[in-house]
């Protein structure tokens, strides 16, 4: 019996962040073998990106910090460091306005495109259409795969990927699998760094899962096939706002009629009604582009409807100051970097509530900081923690507002599964006031485990709303919304 | 069946980007060479009806009506400090502030109507280097970023309850609002920006001397060119 070849051998690995003496993980050994598909697991804040940057040579070459320990790369298979990378934003890494140009940008002869049999190659393995648009009008399953092409067109044999589901739709999330799948059997070897992708254990060739500290150990598929959220539910306090469904004859937010189109003309919301009772916890979910996020901005009271009207505890938004608006409905953002403000976390956790004079008191903030995951982390520099610890900055300093409504517009993007769902129960605490809360999400087993009620939107539309396991659970409805996995259930192994 | 303007708009917008560009530089040296108030006002009369032949509805600029009052202000503060008349000092603010919003119409009607591929397409077919028109390519990247950026964190801020509504925004609070919208956009800029040095090592597109993020002092030399700089921009204005 012959030993596998490796690509990467990392032995005894610790890195350290600039401007830190704290080691984010340490005596890390790993080995990639040559055509597996590997994932790295971890919670959030344990390293997962940064052991992948360090893997890829971007660390600490192009980031700073300090690297221990030896990553040894096999000549035969590695040409280049840094390894080729995608990003959880693919977008970030398109680099020209047209399609051709950006993979002109790996070719060693530019002019060679029309006709290159690896670009056609590429084009029919990624199942990637061009067209005559601008890469940055593409949706974000394409930009995904136009990287991974541009990628690719390095005759590169190993491709690292960063979180790469999280900001997608369901459809996108299987073509992806597949894609990874495709790769794989080409003989490519691929790293995925996420917490997210436990969809498609069954499918990975080794899980590593790294802890607190740097300690890997490696998993097998059987027990991780499930999300958190199948496994478990999310318990109501008895004394919350959200214990118990008031069946009240004022809803806390009304939605008549709501229209909205953008200044391009496009229809993101068409003729919306909805009614939110106190107690209530309501998803919304559908494809990328539905008016899901448009939706949330427009009970946040960011953007005026066309037409209609929205009412949130009986006052109309649009008569109301943002100062009140505050007060009434907070909404955490997709992506946390746009909400960080100040130099601590600290003080980043009472800078919205002291904007709407709801000032907590400095023992609960320091309980909040202590509970939800930021302990020794109160003087830290927000700009510096990682994408999901930022995130729970943000959905933490959106709670302490005390808001009667939250919003939560992709909660999951940067955070694993048990921290979000440590989150979650925080928003159902009795500690925070919240009366409703609002979920918009990709993550059909979060909505389906923590949602009473759904909303499924297609093209600005809705397409069906009813209790969340029943809607979620109709074929036929997730169909007309372009949200059923393309596979059914019992099939999907077999698919792989 | 298309109207007379929307033939106007297309025909305005199918125009070679080059011909767009040397018309956007021949207004700009226009507006630097007329002097009296009837051809300064000739020139933007000319150049808004040509903004709303291209499409450009001016209406957007409406809700900028509070920047624009605070520029006059400031125009005639400076000049008023200067010539000590108010009547002067209103007419010459009144012609720089016209030319001001003249290079800023033709500039909107410029970007809005042209395709920044186009752009590059039509330099590389003039033989410009396309390394050079892909430096461009990658500038006017940034721009449709900074842009969402900018809407992002201000729609981030205003989430956490900070009210940015020009109507009740005061004068003495534009700094610190400004400081608060410029600090995260610095921030996601350098990481952008981070992320496209890495995007382009990743690619096989090396350079040799890349630059590092790196937290530094201010030292003698950087006041002694900070002081300088604010020194010739209040000559320029005082002048």
């Amino acid at each position: 019996m012959t030993c596998p070849e490796t690509v990467i051998n990392v032995s005894g690995l610790a890195y350290y962040p600039p401007r830190t003496d704290r080691a984010l993980f340490s005596g890390v050994n790993l080995a990639f073998e040559v055509g597996k598909l590997s994932l790295i697991k971890g919670r959030t804040g344990t390293g997962k990106s940064a052991l992948l940057l360090c893997l890829s040579g971007i660390v600490p070459t192009y980031r700073g910090g300090r690297v221990e320990g030896s990553i040894d790369y096999n000549d035969k298979y590695v040409d280049n460091i840094p390894l080729p990378i995608v990003f959880e934003n693919a977008e970030s890494q398109i680099l020209s306005l047209d399609i051709y140009d950006e993979l002109r940008l790996s070719l060693e002869k530019p002019d060679s495109l029309e006709n290159n049999p690896l670009v056609m190659k590429y084009f029919e393995l990624t199942r990637f259409a061009p067209t005559s648009v601008s890469p940055f009008q593409l949706s974000d399953g394409q930009k995904q795969k136009l990287v991974i092409i541009g990628l690719l067109l390095r005759q590169t044999n190993v491709l690292l990927l960063d979180d790469p589901i999280s900001m997608q739709d369901y459809p996108t999330r299987f073509e992806l699998g597949c894609l990874l799948r495709d790769l794989k059997n080409e003989g490519k070897t691929i790293i995925v760094a996420s917490d997210n992708m436990d969809v498609y254990c069954p499918y990975f060739d080794s899980i590593h899962v790294i802890s607190e500290g740097g300690v890997i150990s490696k998993e097998t598929s059987v027990n991780t096939t499930h999300s958190i959220f199948v496994r478990e539910s999310l318990p109501r306090h008895p004394e919350s706002g959200l214990s118990n469904l008031e069946e009240s004859s004022q809803p806390i937010v009304e939605c008549q009629g709501v229209s909205f189109t953008y200044g391009n003309g496009t229809k993101a919301v068409e003729n919306l009604s909805l009614n939110i009772q106190a107690g209530e916890i309501v998803g919304i979910v559908g494809q990328n582009g539905s008016g899901k996020s448009t939706l949330a901005l427009l009970l946040s009271g960011f953007l005026k409807p066309s037409a209609g009207q929205i009412r949130v505890n009986g006052l109309n938004i649009q008569h109301l100051n943002p100062v009140r608006i505050c007060r009434n409905v907070a909404v955490v953002f997709q992506n946390p970097r746009h909400s960080i403000f100040m130099e601590t976390v600290a003080k980043e956790l009472l800078f919205g509530a002291k904007n709407i004079g709801r000032l907590p008191s400095t023992q609960d903030v320091c309980s909040v900081i202590q509970k939800y995951g930021l302990a020794g982390l109160e003087e830290a520099d927000p700009v510096n923690l990682s994408l999901g610890q930022q995130k729970v900055c943000c959905i933490l300093a959106a709670l302490l507002m005390k808001p009667t409504v939250l919003v939560l517009d992709e909660p999951d993007l940067g955070l694993d599964e048990a921290t979000l769902m440590m989150l979650l129960s925080a928003s159902l605490s009795p500690d925070f006031g919240v009366k409703s809360v609002v979920v918009i999400s990709h993550n059909m087993d979060l909505v389906r485990s923590f949602c009473d009620r759904v909303l499924v939107l297609s093209a600005g539309k809705v397409v069906a709303t009813g209790e969340a396991s029943l809607v979620l659970g109709d074929n036929a409805i997730m169909q007309e919304a372009n949200l059923a996995w393309p596979v059914p259930h019992g099939e999907r192994d077999a698919e792989y | 069946m298309q109207s007379t303007s929307e033939r106007i708009q297309r025909a305005l917008r199918e125009l070679d980007a080059l011909t767009k560009v040397v018309f956007l530089v021949t207004v700009s040296l226009l507006v630097f060479l007329v002097e009296g108030y009837a051809q300064v006002a000739c020139l933007f009369i000319l150049v808004s009806v040509i903004a709303l032949l291209a499409g450009l509805t001016l209406h957007s600029l409406k809700r900028y009506a509070g920047y624009f009052t605070v520029l006059y202000a400031v125009l005639f503060a400076v000049t008023f400090y200067a010539e000590r008349n108010a009547r002067s000092a209103a007419s010459v603010s009144g012609v720089v502030f016209l030319k001001w919003v003249i290079v800023l119409i033709v500039t909107l009607t410029v970007v809005f109507t042209t395709n920044p591929q186009d752009l590059i397409a039509r330099l590389v077919s003039l033989r410009f280097p396309r390394s050079l028109a892909f430096v461009i390519g990658l500038t006017l990247r940034f721009f449709p970023f900074i842009r969402n950026e900018i809407r992002r964190v201000a729609m981030a801020q205003q989430a956490r309850g900070c009210d940015l509504r020009i109507s009740t925004l005061r004068l003495y609070r534009l700094p610190f609002v400004m400081a608060r919208i410029f600090m995260p956009l610095m921030i996601s800029l350098l990481k952008f920006s981070d992320e496209v040095t890495v995007s382009m090592a990743s690619r096989g597109i090396t350079i040799e001397r890349y630059t590092q993020r790196k937290l530094r002092r201010l030292d003698r030399l950087d006041i002694v060119i900070l002081v300088a700089n604010l020194l010739a921009l209040g000559a320029v204005l005082f002048l």
